[in-house]
């Protein structure tokens, strides 16, 4: 704030109107206080250079730019981090607290793109404006840029996701650290459906780890709420390998079941350390379903015949290769050798995530209602949680931690303190 | 934490950022009107100068300028060079008229395109917002209300390319939709979800159905059981003070569709024109409707919720009054009271204030904000250019700032703070 | 705190070693050197195994094994020769305490009295193991940590050893007792890492003179349970000082929805509502098979016809921007309170 203070005379344009600054400010400064006041109580106070920049006329900001540019400059961008399709990721901090990170999505500007801010954009703005969990990535501010562009400013999230977990074969973990995993995944989930908010697009790595070890969902770029019955919804949502098979049926009055689907896919990815159902094409992918639980008929799911994608047993074969159609699905004891972290109630939760049929799949609070989070083991700690890429703390953690040292007490200070170049004399 | 339904309204963004007081509200317009004002006048006093100056290219750029936009806002003509301090601006309650004017040409416009209502009410709702903080002399209704209609059909999940919009709309171009976007999302602070009330009331009409046929479900303060709720549901007079009717159970039914019917014109149409969103929360709107169709109904659904001895049931009651107070006051407010004529003759004298108004609004409008189209693309082609001295002095500025930054965190933050931080934030 | 009691203790050095107590502690550290200097020198010259007398010079990949029951060194063959089949006696000359190969181990220090000594320090801490915040005083603090040393002083020089063998090992059950058996052990790590090399003799002298000074001028600190702590003080297993030891509290079952619950207060939601605009939607195969679920609309419809009922924008706005300013005037504060005060006391009458 100081540097602030100490600049603001370089930025004020024109010292000559000063008279009309003075003018200006109370109203300004108060408008400021009523809208912020929600948000940030340390907005109530406006700094020198914001009233001193918005000169009425000649190039002044607006309450809503002024507004937005106090937002901006709450935050320093840094490095950048990653690139995606639509958006690019920074590192930054508060300008307040260099220590309190977080990291700057800038949407892209699409100059050939003629239908304005991009819809995942808007999508993701407005449900994180309205999510707040501790197991959904937490959305600070948004602003905008002069050149127009927008910029999320999100939680620091630097571990890794949780596919990246499963993919370190350095790592090793066990069906508690699943357990614990799969418990902030469910949550976070319960939480949006909760909130009337289909997430749409789950997967590992839109399941980002904070510092703490804690599981965020992110990536609400292909979120809706909940349709009211009547109004159709598009089927082309969810990464292939995570698409419950009534998305590839072509089903357009779907549910939040179709999260679920989802998340069964991840904690069966988790228990096993591989993609779980990976089909090539969307038909492909069906074929894999069909495979592992059966294919779907009137009698397992009354009604999916009439889905419009549905393909009859009878004419399954010629793309279901070698198998004999239809498939009954794999027995219980396959399912006991696949996933043997999970135990038996993590198969069966895990089985009822991924019941083909979405009316008897588990809905969200189901599934935390299940004895698998209570039984034995009981889910490890965040903070004992296996991490991967650590960073500098815990390779330093590791570095100054020698090898059976774990018997820790007073005695090993003493014995190091003990001279023994004294004593040799 | 313990998650009532009232705590899941707290946490939204419309509870956040989108509810006032009438105080506030009113000084919030004050505000906004104040400075719009002032930076109208700035640049009457500008212009006047630079004209004195340059008398000939001046003009004609100017009268370019208003060509370009396409806006039937009459900006073609030029604008004549008052003294500033003759510029007659629009008072608050004159802007005021002018949004409302437009929130109802944005209804009709809803029902031209056939949009579901809930886009249209969104896009009225984005309109109030954004002129909370910014003014009509700033920014001209009618560009900014399509505008609003178009962000509102991406974020209600009813989007549609921008051309295909702007084809069904008279004088309109891709371009002039895609302008303000940004400048309307500034406005709203990045908040795009409304909260409305008609599924609410939805809900309100699935409950009472289910007791007028003696299946109400349990609620914490009620001790009647279902067929005596029915009973009394049935007897309930007719309007407030009436004799208790007999009705008899498909004679309930009736009324309470019809006064869901009722209350649902009202929510589609005048709740959407007045302040109740600002004012009041979804589930008090929704019951002051049902309140204006049926009022022994509503009050009586109400006192099986809150019990009438509780200080809360009259407190609650209170409110639902002034809001069904503030409903009714509106001019659409269809009532049995005014006859045919009466409301012609109102419609006329508001479409000549209207129309007054925006003839006043042509002599006071922001010069600098003329052609949103054209200063879009300017903004989006250079940041730099758009206006060069004050970015200018905020990269310096920024310099200035971070090497101070930089200085006072000491040699513990600065090496590990990139060097080019600051420039995006 | 901890790093407090180091650098009041490195005060205290300046004018320690004046008390009797330290002045013995200095003595025995002139003394360590000298006797134990003729045997380390003993190890160094004859890298011989004193059982076989084979010489590492020999045999390079020789390796040194202890007895912790006596601390006699010998080579690994040695030990595999005379304990593989048994307990035996040292074959030391003049020791004749019985052996068991299990326990011996590799040598860390080159010289044995202090790996004897790291043993004992070892055995003491894991007795004597509270931490600074256990106690009241820092004074008392000092005063433990001066009894500890005491004890592995005396457990070192074979002074008293049976005395203080039984003092020890009542700590260690009274701890016990106090604890639950299956508790976590505390680790001392902590506390003891911010003393720094050297200063920790120096907590010792400077314990030893202020309990000599403060003994005297009768206890000024008040205790709240002086009374039954002197009772233990005189047995010998209680420390003055010491704060009553509050177990954790049990780990609660593990909460699946993290603390959160959503509780309708104003609505019941049924399994079904039977309302004609609906009954189309329901039989509606696309709807049916592709699970759309009536039960999350009527949820939705339900939550949203009462959200927010009893949320009085006019009262809770101001309360809250009273709150949120309120770190700049302390009159707004009193007022917010009120506000939300109030605000509870609705809440109250709904529910």
């Amino acid at each position: 704030m100081t540097a602030l203070v100490a600049q603001s005379p370089v930025l004020s344009p024109k010292p000559g109107i000063t008279a009309s600054i003075n003018r200006n400010v109370h109203p300004k400064a108060k408008a400021l206080a009523i809208l912020n006041s929600s948000h940030s109580p340390a907005l109530s106070v406006p700094g020198p250079n914001a009233t001193a920049a918005s000169t009425p006329g000649d190039g002044g900001l607006d309450l809503a730019e002024q507004m937005n540019k106090e937002t901006r400059e709450k935050y320093v961008t840094g490095d950048r981090l990653g690139e995606g399709t639509y958006a690019v990721v920074y590192s930054g901090h508060f300008r307040s607290d260099p220590a309190r990170l977080v990291a700057i999505k800038k949407i892209k500007v699409q100059q050939e793109w003629k239908d304005g801010i991009p819809m995942d954009a808007i999508r993701e703005i407005k449900f994180l404006q309205e999510l707040e969990h501790p197991n959904i990535i937490k959305l600070y501010d948004v602003y905008s840029t002069k050149d127009q562009n927008i910029s999320l400013v999100l939680e620091h999230l630097p571990l890794g996701d949780l596919e990246g977990l499963w993919k370190n074969k350095e790592i090793s973990y066990t069906s508690a650290d699943i357990k614990s995993w799969s418990n902030m995944l469910a949550q976070a989930i319960w939480w949006c459906h909760e909130h009337f908010v289909l997430h749409r697009d789950i997967k590992g790595n839109n399941l980002l780890i904070a510092a703490d070890g804690t599981v965020k969902l992110a990536d609400f770029g292909l979120a809706r709420s909940f349709a009211d019955a009547g109004r159709p919804m598009t089927h082309v949502v969810i990464t292939r390998f995570y698409r419950p098979p009534e998305l590839l049926y072509g089903a357009r009055h779907y549910s939040g079941k179709v999260d679920i689907w989802s998340v069964g896919c991840v904690i069966a990815e988790l228990a096993i350390r591989r993609f779980f159902l990976t089909g090539d094409s969307d038909l492909g992918q069906l074929a894999v379903i069909c495979e592992h639980f059966g294919t779907p008929t009137e009698e397992t799911w009354p009604g999916v015949s009439k889905l419009e994608y549905y393909i009859k047993p009878s004419e399954q074969q010629s793309w279901q290769g070698n198998g004999t159609a239809p498939r009954k699905g794999y027995p219980s004891s396959w399912w006991k050798a696949a996933f043997p972290l999970l135990g038996d109630d993590g198969i069966d939760l895990l089985r009822a995530m991924l019941t083909p049929d979405p009316n008897k799949r588990l809905s969200a609070k189901q599934v935390l209602d299940h004895p698998y989070w209570t039984n034995a083991p009981r889910p490890t700690k965040k903070e004992n949680l296996p991490k991967q890429g650590g960073g500098e703390m815990k390779m330093g953690a590791d570095l100054k931690r020698r090898g059976g040292e774990a018997e820790s007490g007073r005695a090993d200070k003493v014995a190091r303190k003990l001279d023994f170049g004294a004593m040799k004399k | 934490m313990q998650l009532t339904e009232d705590n899941i309204y707290r946490s939204s963004s419309q509870f956040r950022n989108w509810s006032f007081t009438p105080a506030k509200l009113a000084a919030q317009r004050q505000t906004t009107n104040i400075q719009a004002s002032e930076r109208v006048k700035a640049a009457f006093a500008r212009q006047r100068a630079q004209r004195a100056r340059q008398p000939d290219t001046a003009s004609a750029s100017e009268s370019e300028r208003g060509n370009g936009s396409g806006i039937d806002t009459g900006s073609n003509t030029p604008i004549p060079v008052t003294n500033p301090a003759d510029v007659n601006c629009l008072t608050v309650a004159e802007e005021m008229k002018l949004v409302d004017s437009f929130c109802e040409r944005t209804l009709e416009l809803g029902k031209f395109l056939k949009f579901p209502i809930e886009v249209t009410a969104t896009a009225i709702q984005f309109l109030r917002r954004f002129y909370l903080v910014n003014s009509p002399m700033t920014y001209e209704p009618q560009t900014i209300s399509r505008s609003t209609m178009y962000l509102s059909t991406k974020v209600e999940c009813h989007h549609r390319p921008a051309a295909d919009y702007a084809a069904m709309l008279t004088k309109t171009t891709p371009e002039s939709v895609i302008a303000p976007e940004y400048l309307i999302v500034q406005g709203l602070r990045f908040t795009f979800d409304v909260k409305h009330p008609f599924r609410g009331l939805k809900g309100g009409h699935l409950e009472l159905m289910e007791m007028a046929r003696g299946n109400a479900a349990p609620t914490p303060h009620n001790t009647q059981t279902p067929a005596e709720l029915q009973k009394a549901m049935q007897a309930l007079p007719k309007k407030a003070g009436e004799p208790p009717s007999h009705l008899s159970a498909a004679d309930l039914e009736k009324r309470i569709t019809h006064a869901y019917t009722l209350a649902s014109d009202t929510l589609k149409s005048v709740a959407l024109l007045t302040d109740a969103y600002f004012l009041y929360t979804p589930s008090q709107i929704w019951l002051a409707a049902h309140l204006l169709a049926d009022e022994p109904l509503t009050a009586f659904y109400l006192s099986t919720k809150i019990p009438t001895s509780s200080p809360m049931y009259p407190k609650l009651l209170s409110r639902l009054n002034a809001c069904a107070e503030l409903l009714s006051s509106h001019r659409k407010f269809a009532s049995q009271g005014t006859s045919e004529e009466e409301k012609k003759a109102r419609e006329e004298r508001d479409k000549k204030e209207v129309s007054a108004l925006m003839k006043k609004l042509k002599q006071c409008r922001d010069p600098d904000k003329l052609d949103l189209v054209k200063l879009n693309q300017a903004q989006k082609r250079d940041a730099l250019n758009a206006d060069g001295q004050l970015e200018e002095s905020k990269a310096k500025r920024r310099k200035m700032d971070r090497d101070a930054l930089k200085k006072e965190e000491g040699d513990f933050w600065g090496p590990e703070l990139p060097s080019r931080n600051g420039e995006k934030a | 705190m901890s790093t407090k009691a180091g650098l009041r203790a490195g005060d205290g050095a300046k004018d320690g070693g004046a008390s009797p107590l330290s002045k013995s502690l200095y003595n025995l550290s002139i003394q360590q050197p000298s006797s134990s200097s003729s045997m380390s020198r003993a190890d160094t010259t004859s890298d011989i195994c004193p059982v076989c007398k084979s010489s590492r010079y020999l045999n390079p990949n020789m390796q040194f094994l202890l007895n912790p029951e006596c601390y006699h060194k010998m080579c690994e063959s040695c030990v595999d020769r005379i304990f593989s089949h048994g307990p035996a006696p040292c074959p030391i000359a003049g020791c004749r305490r019985t052996l068991r190969k299990v326990k011996f181990r590799k040598i860390t220090f080159e010289d044995l009295k202090v790996e004897r000594e790291v043993d004992i320090r070892k055995r003491v801490a894991r007795v004597l193991n509270k931490q600074l915040s256990d106690f009241e005083t820092l004074r008392d603090y000092n005063d433990y940590l001066e009894t500890a040393e005491e004890v592995t002083w005396n457990l070192i020089l074979g002074v008293d050893v049976e005395a203080t063998n039984r003092k020890l090992q009542l700590w260690e059950d009274s701890q016990k007792a106090e604890r639950n058996p299956n508790a976590v052990k505390r680790s001392f790590q902590a506390d003891s890492s911010t003393t720094s090399d050297g200063s920790h003799g120096v907590v010792l002298k400077k314990g030893g003179t202020q309990r000599k000074a403060m003994a005297s001028s009768s206890g000024n600190t008040p205790d709240p349970s002086a009374s039954l702590d002197e009772a233990f003080l005189e047995t010998g297993f209680a420390f003055k000082g010491l704060k009553k030891y509050v177990p954790p509290p049990p780990e609660k079952p593990f909460d699946p929805y993290g603390g959160w619950s959503v509780k309708p207060q104003l609505y019941t939601l049924r399994g079904d509502y039977d309302v004609e605009w609906l009954t189309k939607v329901k039989d509606d195969p696309s709807h049916v098979a592709g699970g759309y679920d009536m039960h999350e609309f009527y949820s939705r419809a339900l939550c949203e016809a009462f959200g927010g009922l009893g949320v009085f924008i006019d009262e809770e706005i101001p309360a809250r921007e009273n709150q949120s300013s309120g770190n700049a005037v302390i009159g707004t504060q009193t007022a917010a309170a009120a506000a939300t005060g109030a605000k509870d006391v609705n809440m109250d009458d709904v529910f």
